[in-house]
Order: C-alpha cells, then structure tokens, then sequence
C-alpha cells in the first residue's frame, strides 16, 4: 500500500509541517529545550484529530509538550511519525497507547540528533562556509547569495527529504504494523528502546561536578575527580534526576523544582564546593 | 551616534533572526551574510563583506550541536563589525575580539536562563487548555518579541559602551553567584527530563534505564574523558584568554564524543529491542504448547 500519489491534502499537510517545524528553536528554553516549538508544530493536527473528545486532547497536548531537543532538520522524522501515529489512535484509542508514541519520540531523539548535527550542521554547514569563505574575503557580492542559496538548497532540501520519505513510506508501514498483532510486542520493545535512550540522555545533557578540594593530613584530594569519576563516572546526574522524580511523584510542581535547584547550586557555591 | 548604531544592530540581529527562524534564509549564523547586511545599511557594504569573510574563517569550527555553543557565533561577529564599521577600529583588532566577544555573550547569556525558566510553568498551563490557536498566537508573540532580547541587551550595551564597560560589568557581579546559576542552569535538564521520565516509566523495565546510563557514562567512556570536565576545562581556558583555536578543539573534542556515544548507546539498545521482539514471541509458543501437551506416561515395558 505504498503511497505513490499524494493527494492534495497530504501535499498542504506535508508544507504545513515544514515550516511550522522551522520554528522549533524559536522558544529555547533550558527545561523543555524545543518541547514548545515540537507543540507548536503538530497542535492544530491534534486539535483536528481530537476534536470530539476534550480529555483526550488535553492528555494529548500535556504528552508533546515535555523535553525535547533533537537537531531540527532529521527531526523531521519525528514529527511525521507523531502526525501518523497521533491519527490512528485518534481513530481507535486501543491499537496504539499514548505510552508508545512518547517512548517513540524519545527514543528517537538521541540517535537523529547526533547523526544529524553531525552531517548537516558539522560536515554540510563548514563545507558551504568554506566555500564562499575565499569569495567573501576577495569582497565579491556574489558569495552571501551563494551562500543562501547553497543553505537553503541542502538544509532546506535535506529537511524535506526526510519529511516526505517518512509521510510515504511511514503512513503504509505503519497501518501494515498495525493489521498484524505484532504490535504489543513492539510496543513493549519500543518502551525498552526508550527508557535506555532516556538512561543515556540523562547522563549525556545533565552536567553537575563538585569543586571540592578535601584536604586530609597534608594530602589534598579533589572530590570529583579522584572519588566520583574514579568509581562511577556520571553519578550526580543520576541523583539529581531521581532526586526530581522523587518530588514530582510527592506532587511538587515543577517550577519550586527548578527554584529549588537553584537556590541549592548557589548555597552550595557560596559554601564552596561548587 | 553610538546609540544610533547599537540599535541599527539590534534591528539587523533582531531581523535577520527572524528570517532564519520563518524562511529558513540563514541570515544569522554566517557573519557573511549578517556583517554585508549591516554594512549595506551603515553605506559600507564591501568593508562589511570583507570583514565578513574573515570572521567566518575564525568561527568556522565553532558548531552549534544540541543548541548549546561555546561561543555565540551572531553576536561575536556583529559587535566587532560595529566597532569597525561605525567606530574606526582598525579591522584587524575588530578580528582579533571577535572571539572574546562570543565567550563573553555566552557567559552573560546564562544570566538569561532563570527568567526565561520562570515562564515555564505558564507554557505548562496554556498547554494543558488544549487550544491549538491560543498556543500558536502565544508561540509567535515569544519568539518575535522575546526569544532575541537576551542578544539585543547585549548587543545594545556592547555597542553603546564598549565590551570594556560590559566585561567590567560581568567581573563585577558576584562570582560566587554565577557559579551557582551556571550550574544550575546546566542541572536544569534534569526537571524536564523527569518530567518525561514520569509518563513512560514502568516500574518492571526499571533496570534498563540504569542500563542505558551505565553504557552511556561507564562502559563508552574513553579513558580519562569526561564531557564534564571537558565543558569546565573550555569554560576557564575562555576566561584565561587561551586563544579560540585550542577552545574549539577542546569543546569539540567533547561533543564529538557525546554524539559518537548516543550513537553507540542505540545500536545497542536496537540490539536488545530485537532480542527481546524474537525471544518474546518463542516463549509465548513455548508457554502456549506447555499449556496444551498432554501428560507425560511413565512406567510401561522396554520392548
């Protein structure tokens, strides 16, 4: 059921999508990093799609706005996979668990955003950089042209690639996936993917090191480096994140969370071991 | 005439942003583009292209991987386009700045990071109404008005009164302070990733998270890197003035290795999603035909 002709609402949905998704880095912010932006780029779809039923839009609009960060021109392909998979739970609640499409989308932030950035902004972006960089230096007014054009074709054409092999391909293998009653099981692998990609992002994003210098009979010794990093490496990450989800699960909200943690880091810089 | 060219660089930053953001026109993040287009606009547009070139050599490691850059590419070579444009500065000391100038906007950028966090819990709310148009309008209101404040002020004060007023003005601030805000604004992630966490956690999967962070910081680790202690050898190698080139090697010398590792990390967590897809379903047959055999006969004779 491969889908060769694109009608013309999937052409507006496909466009609708590339630029909204444009703005992914438009709302930064150091808890959700994109989260506002990947809301922003599929909440009319789900306001479409849940129209009837308020619960569920809600529940729907709570579950796309937690942390994302991915680089934004792979990340096409999770926001058409949202699209897809959002539409056919919409049509029936039981064949897809709204469990499965978030730990679809956090599995798959890690791996894109490192491909990603390193194909698209480390090896394309120098490459085009390079490349007028002589023009520009020479003052010949072609090379910003050139140099918009050569972006806007590659990044632009890249992103768009990405998008419209995802809507192609992704909608038949999806509904294919969906006939078979291999779907439990995928779904619990799914959620095994991404609780590992989610073990891995948390040591990889959360950065916390002690400035501790202990001084013990006339041998100092610097805390983290000699105690922390040489036992297990990455620990005070691992803290930290539970230390949160403990008071998220007491029903603290979040923001004393954030509050709490910065009236700590400068306490405990101001003693000095930070 | 310093006000007047601090704001005509707030508007060319402030636009060109923009453009970047809506039409994917990348304005911003190439000083090619964004010192011709303020040259064009003082009335000096080949210096400005010229001058462009050059800072594009000097920024050409800097990358921007998971939106966090050692130095800021826009406002370090916006500045010091200014001063030689507008203030006569002679381009080679304009060049030489252009650097500093990044690390010095990235450090003040983190004064930044609290109150735009304030806002989170109203982002929460509005997206917890389910209205798809009340939240775009709110999403464009902050990207146009204030998503570019924080380079604006910057850009502004840099302009007006000097980097050596705004440097002045940093050291100034309590160093134990920013200390503190610094590493809490790079804890911050935690909040949201818990956040995340809370919604798929399952209490029978539990050990493979632990999992994929033992693979991520014990066993990928090259011996003796720590991203940690990359991010804060960089962070203090910018405030002693070691020149951009080892800057840019030592950070993207870590940020290699954070993407190689994610990368590693999922081809094994694809290899253990596949095991557990095949194994799963032989012992759903097996339990299946235990279920369904019939007992075992014991006893009867040999032949």
């Amino acid at each position: 059921m491969a889908k060769n002709n694109l009608t013309k609402e999937d052409k507006k949905v496909m466009w609708d999508l590339f630029f909204r998704s444009n703005l992914i880095m438009a709302s930064n912010n150091s808890v959700v990093m994109g989260g506002h932006g990947v809301l922003y780029t599929v909440a009319p779809y789900l306001e479409e799609f849940y129209k009837d039923d308020d619960e569920e839009r809600k529940a729907a609009f709570k579950r796309h706005s937690t942390y994302y960060n991915t680089n934004p021109y792979t990340g096409a392909i999770v926001w058409v996979l949202i699209y897809i998979l959002e539409k056919k739970r919409s049509m029936d609640r039981n064949a897809v668990s709204a469990e499965a499409i978030q730990n679809m989308k956090i599995a798959l932030m890690g791996p894109l955003a490192a491909i990603g950035d390193t194909i698209f902004q480390g090896t394309l972006g120098n490459i085009i950089a390079a490349l007028v960089m002589g023009l520009a230096q020479e003052g010949n007014f072609i090379a910003p042209i050139l140099y918009l054009a050569i972006f806007l074709l590659l990044f632009g054409g890249g992103k768009w690639l990405c998008l419209s092999l995802t809507y192609t391909k992704g909608e038949s293998f999806v509904t294919d996936l969906l006939e078979t009653d291999m779907f439990d099981r995928l779904e619990d692998v799914i959620s095994i993917v991404g609780l590992i990609m989610m073990g891995s992002l948390t040591a990889s994003t959360v950065n916390f090191s002690f400035n501790w210098v202990i001084t013990v009979s006339g041998v100092s010794m610097n805390v983290q480096t000699a105690l922390l990093d040489a036992l297990l490496p990455g620990v005070m990450p691992l803290i930290i994140l539970f230390t949160c989800f403990h008071c998220l699960n007491k029903n603290i909200a979040p923001v004393y969370i954030i509050y709490g943690i910065m009236i700590v880091c400068v306490l405990l810089a101001y003693i000095g071991l930070l | 005439m310093e006000i007047r060219g601090a704001i005509l660089c707030v508007i060319v930053f402030w636009v060109a942003n923009i453009f970047q953001k809506v039409f994917l026109l990348n304005m911003s993040y190439s000083p090619i583009c964004l010192c011709t287009l303020f040259g064009i606009l003082v009335g000096k547009p080949t210096e400005g292209l010229i001058m462009g070139g050059y800072l594009q050599a000097i920024f050409l490691g800097v990358m921007a991987i998971g939106g966090v850059t050692p130095a800021n590419k826009q406002i370090g070579s916006i500045v010091p386009c200014a001063f030689v444009l507008l203030g006569g500065l002679d381009m080679t000391a304009g060049l030489a700045i252009a650097y500093t100038v990044g690390v010095l906007s990235y450090s003040i950028g983190r004064i930044f990071t609290p109150i735009f966090v304030a806002a989170e819990p109203y982002w929460q709310k509005l997206a917890a109404e389910g209205n798809s148009r009340k939240y775009s309008i709110a999403h464009w209101v902050w990207f146009l008005l204030i998503s570019n404040l924080s380079g604006a002020i910057i850009i502004f004060f840099s302009v007006a009164f000097g980097t050596d007023a705004v440097s002045a003005v940093v050291n100034g601030l309590p160093t134990k302070l920013m200390t503190g805000l610094t590493a809490a604004s790079n804890c911050m992630t935690a909040v949201g990733i818990a956040i995340a966490l809370k919604m798929c956690w399952q209490k029978r999967y539990a050990a493979f998270f632990f999992l994929g962070w033992v693979l991520y910081s014990v066993v990928f680790n090259p011996a003796g890197v720590i991203t940690n202690v990359t991010t804060k050898i960089s962070n203090n190698l910018a405030e002693l003035g070691v020149d951009g080139a080892t800057i840019t090697a030592a950070t993207s010398l870590s940020q290699v290795l954070t993407g190689v590792r994610q990368i590693y990390v999922a081809i094994v967590a694809a290899c253990i999603g596949f095991i557990w897809f095949f194994v799963s379903a032989e012992l759903d047959k097996k339990v299946k035909k235990n279920a369904m055999s019939e007992p075992v006969e014991n006893g009867g004779n040999f032949f």
